[in-house]
């Protein structure tokens, strides 16, 4: 089966227990131990990008709702970073090996495969969040977002105008697939100290 | 040993600023740490960490670049610096907390030694030394017993040198990521 049956005939599919336990288990683990490297990263969009936003009308220059913040990304193959920025490609072969074998896969093709930590943000409400964003703007692809850890943060799906169509409570081995041309964000945690997610785009 | 605070703005020029700067924020590999102050402590308040050196003598990348500032601090006190016990960063987030207390007061080692702590950017979160002097773990002084010697404000190139036996803490960023290089130096 194609990638696109992950969405099985919907636009945005949540699927919890996505990963075996023992597989979740262990991407937990290997995501939490000490000397897992996260690089630093100053908000969700670059300026340049943000402003294209504004510019197509994709988003109000003034959006109180959005209140975008650093974050830490791992990057386990991401085409647009330098080869040594990327590691770990243990972890994201497992999973793609399990997704591929569980699910009937065939012809996966990655864009990237990166994983985002998320920390509390001071003022930060429940009903904020980053900056709205299509990953990959000019391809077609299904994103798919993995959850590492029971958190909480939401992941906000929207509408073309910044309506909010869904949200989904991040869960330990929860996934939930999309369309890649549907803006998404991620919400700031609050109770819990880390937002651990991986972050798939496939080509389709 | 030194018995004064010292306190220098632009301890290195602004160019070098800016390459410390380029450093942290987009090359570091950081590792996230429950606690900023101990694995241990009660307040559980994380941040992220790197070790640009530890035990003296296992060495990681950007140690070079980050004694220059050991250096310069050192220069500026006339002090000689016969070896690094340890070097560090600290990246601390604006969390959403309740209680703002200040964090667990402590000593980065437990040997004499001098602190050099660099702050990477402008932020908030006030590093506080105490009066009070390490006299070994089982002689840690009661929050209330601690008398405050001096406050500083993180600023982009400021650099603070002090007695590592000086018991010493720092506020939780309100507003900025704080973010400061900390060596200790014999």
């Amino acid at each position: 089966m194609k990638i696109e049956s992950l969405l099985d005939g919907k636009e945005i599919n949540i699927i919890d227990n996505f990963l075996s336990s023992n597989l979740a288990d262990k991407v937990y683990e290997q995501l939490s131990v000490k000397s897992f490297p996260w690089y630093f990263d100053e908000g969700t969009l670059n300026k340049k990008i943000k402003q294209s936003y504004v510019d197509e009308g994709i988003r109000a220059k003034d959006d109180d709702r959005i209140l975008d913040y650093c974050m830490f990304n791992h990057y386990f193959y991401d085409t647009s970073q330098t080869q040594e920025k990327m590691s770990g490609f243990d972890t994201s072969n497992h999973m793609l090996d399990y997704m591929i074998k569980t699910y009937n896969l065939e012809d996966v093709i990655l864009f990237k495969v990166k994983a985002n930590l998320t920390t509390q943000m001071n003022n930060a409400t429940k009903d904020n969040f980053a900056e709205p964003h299509i990953d990959i703007r000019d391809s077609e692809h299904i994103g798919l977002i993995y959850y590492v850890n029971d958190s909480d943060g939401d992941t906000f799906m929207f509408n073309n105008n910044l309506e909010i169509r869904k949200r989904i409570t991040p869960k330990k081995n929860r996934a939930v697939v999309f369309k890649g041309n549907i803006l998404h964000s991620a919400g700031h945690p609050l109770k819990t100290n880390r937002r651990l997610v991986i972050n798939f785009d496939f080509k389709v | 040993m030194i018995k004064d605070i010292y306190i220098f703005d632009d301890i290195i020029d602004s160019k070098a600023q800016k390459h410390i700067q380029d450093i942290i924020f987009n090359q570091v590999r950081w590792q996230f740490i429950p606690d900023v102050t101990k694995p241990d402590n009660k307040q559980q308040r994380p941040g992220f960490n790197y070790r640009f050196i530890t035990n003296a003598e296992n060495i990681y990348e950007w140690h070079t670049d980050m004694c220059r500032i050991v250096d310069a601090a050192c220069k500026k006190i006339n002090f000689q610096r016969k070896d690094c016990l340890q070097g560090r960063s600290f990246l601390q987030l604006p969390l959403n907390l309740k209680d703002r207390s200040i964090d667990a007061p402590h000593v980065d080692a437990d040997v004499d030694h001098i602190v050099v702590l660099y702050y990477v950017n402008d932020s908030d979160g006030d590093t506080v030394i105490y009066e009070n002097l390490f006299e070994g773990y089982d002689k840690v002084p009661l929050m209330k017993d601690l008398k405050e010697k001096k406050r500083v404000t993180p600023k982009a190139g400021r650099v603070v040198i002090f007695n590592g036996k000086h018991w010493h803490t720092s506020y939780q960023p309100k507003d900025n990521v704080r973010c400061v290089v900390n060596y200790n130096i014999i």
